[in-house]
């Protein structure tokens, strides 16, 4: 039951990440009388909103918490440069390299100088802001390299040549009619009697996504957590795509905003408290 | 106890039964209620739409006005408004400081430290639920952002009224949901906002009540705008008024 020819009414790809099409109020008019779109974002909003309900409702300080992560920010903001330069000690110390980019330019160049110098011509990624924020996989093909989303959601998005509408949820727009269609139209290796049952669409996209990883030399990830005091850096997801991509292949390029330093381990204790329940909610 | 009135910009211009039956209610239960003169905006509204520097003599004539809560001539500051009380305690010592006037920050912390929203006056300071009031209608209640996300009024307001004579309180659906105001976010965003009022007199008229009610005026405003061109014949009525309601003096329904 394939269209002869499919319309998937992504938004396209801006120019630049941060500044493009209509000003919100002009796209939010045009946006809010799509009865579809209105549909599936109110049902995913509130199954979400009652999830994460229950998700904090389990931890009982969860507003000491959410206080304690907050004054562990305005500390770390505090102490940026020592902590940056601490972060760059230890991670050097462990074997890494550190590069430091003023903007998303130099950003982009540094990652495709990398690629490029192991030889790779594709990269499998883990869902990252930052990346999506510099547009990364614009200018990683710009420079005749393919970069693959591995995240489910983000997935949809890039094979439907759409943006991420969320940053938890980038795929909130669609639904999983939408998402049959996008996968048996652009994914090359759906299966041909696939349904639109969400365990059969993951399966799918599973299938799919072993195989980029078994090949891939390159991977890009973001970070959510960057330690100063032990150079570790740490990626938070559910679906075991960011597990893959942190240690299959041999290369691991790491992309982080500045902000997302923590000056000890034991901070982490407050944000891996924090940050799982929400997502959880929306997995 | 002697309370001053801070009667919010809202409240003196378009709402004024807000600021009148904060004083009617306090002054029942045995407060002296006093209106220091030269008080005008806290300065919330500059604040929220970027104006941070003009917001600096506005913020100065606030703590001028209430400042004689420091000295102990009057005990306490009542704001009939989540997102004023907000204000006070969030925004004014910061525009005092990027002023660079430390000076006035310190006495902006010290005055916001006895301002209180009425629900946090009435239960937290004067450790009263049951007001005696007494309001014989179907209500449901709406918890305005700032109230709940910025000064944390919790289930105070709900708290006060369950004790209500003759209440019939029902619950809203996706009450936290924001009603789309947001100050000028519903004139800049026009489209965007009405949408998400739409979805909270949904939820209003799905409860069959005939007042709907918050503890800030600006916000019932704007859901009492989509409820009055629907026709849907709910009222909306700070919780001030409900609270200043008895059997002697009940307060006017009927629009």
């Amino acid at each position: 039951m394939t269209t002869t020819n499919p319309v998937f009414l992504g938004v396209p790809h801006p120019r630049e990440p941060l500044r493009w099409g209509d000003p919100f109020p002009t796209a939010a008019r045009e946006a809010l009388d799509d009865a579809q779109l209105r549909r599936n974002l109110g049902h995913a909003t509130s199954t979400i909103r009652a999830k994460r309900a229950r998700v904090v409702g389990e931890v009982p300080d969860w507003e000491d918490l959410r206080d304690a992560g907050a004054a562990l920010k305005a500390t770390t903001l505090a102490h940026l440069p020592e902590l940056l330069e601490r972060l760059e000690e230890n991670v050097t110390a462990r074997g890494g390299v550190v590069h430091w980019a003023r903007d998303a330019a130099e950003a982009n160049a540094i990652v495709t100088d990398l690629v490029k110098a192991t030889g790779a011509d594709e990269v499998v990624k883990v869902k990252s802001m930052a990346t999506q924020e510099i547009g990364l996989d614009e200018h990683l093909a710009s420079e005749g390299i393919a970069a693959f989303e591995t995240d489910l959601a983000e997935l949809i998005v890039q094979l439907a040549d759409d943006q991420p509408s969320h940053i938890l949820v980038p795929a909130i727009h669609r639904n999983r009619a939408e998402i049959r269609e996008i996968f048996l139209e652009r994914m090359g290796d759906a299966p041909a009697h696939l349904t639109d049952d969400p365990a059969a669409l993951a399966e799918a996209a599973r299938l799919h996504l072993r195989r980029k990883f078994l090949s891939a030399k390159v991977a890009v990830s973001g970070a959510n957590f960057a330690v100063a005091d032990t150079g570790t850096l740490a990626v938070v997801e559910s679906e075991g795509n960011g597990r893959m991509c942190l240690t299959l292949p041999q290369t691991l390029i790491t992309v982080m905003g500045i902000e997302k330093l923590v000056p000890s381990f034991e901070d982490l204790e407050v944000f891996l408290q924090l940050l799982p329940g929400p997502r959880r909610a929306s997995a | 106890m002697r309370i001053a009135l801070a009667a919010t910009c809202i409240g003196d211009a378009l709402f004024p039964q807000a600021p009148q039956a904060t004083a009617r209610l306090l002054e029942r239960l045995g407060h002296e209620v006093v209106f220091p003169p030269g008080q005008a905006c806290c300065g919330q509204m500059h604040v929220n739409t970027g104006y941070l520097d003009e917001a600096y003599p506005v913020v100065q004539n606030h703590v001028r006005a209430f400042e004689p809560v420091l000295d102990g001539e009057f005990d306490a500051v009542v704001l009939p408004s989540g997102s004023c009380t907000g204000a006070v305690r969030h925004q004014q010592a910061m525009v005092c400081r990027r002023a660079g006037d430390e000076a006035l920050a310190r006495r902006a912390d010290a005055v916001s430290r006895h301002t209180y929203e009425l629900s946090e006056l009435l239960v937290d300071v004067l450790g009263v639920t049951d007001v005696g009031a007494h309001f014989p209608h179907r209500v449901t209640y709406h918890p305005t952002c700032h109230s709940l996300r910025m000064i944390h009024v919790g289930d105070k307001p709900l708290r006060l009224l369950r004790e209500v004579g003759g209440i019939d309180l029902v619950e809203l659906p996706d009450a936290e949901s924001c009603c789309g105001f947001g100050g000028t976010f519903a004139l800049k965003n026009a489209p965007t906002s009405t949408t998400m009022l739409a979805d909270k007199v949904s939820a209003v008229k799905s409860t069959h009540a005939e007042i709907v009610t918050a503890g800030d005026y600006s916000c019932l405003m704007h859901i009492g705008g989509g409820l009055s061109r629907l026709r849907a014949g709910v009222r909306i009525m700070h919780l001030a008024e409900i609270l200043a309601s008895t059997v002697d003096e009940p307060v006017e329904v009927a629009a």
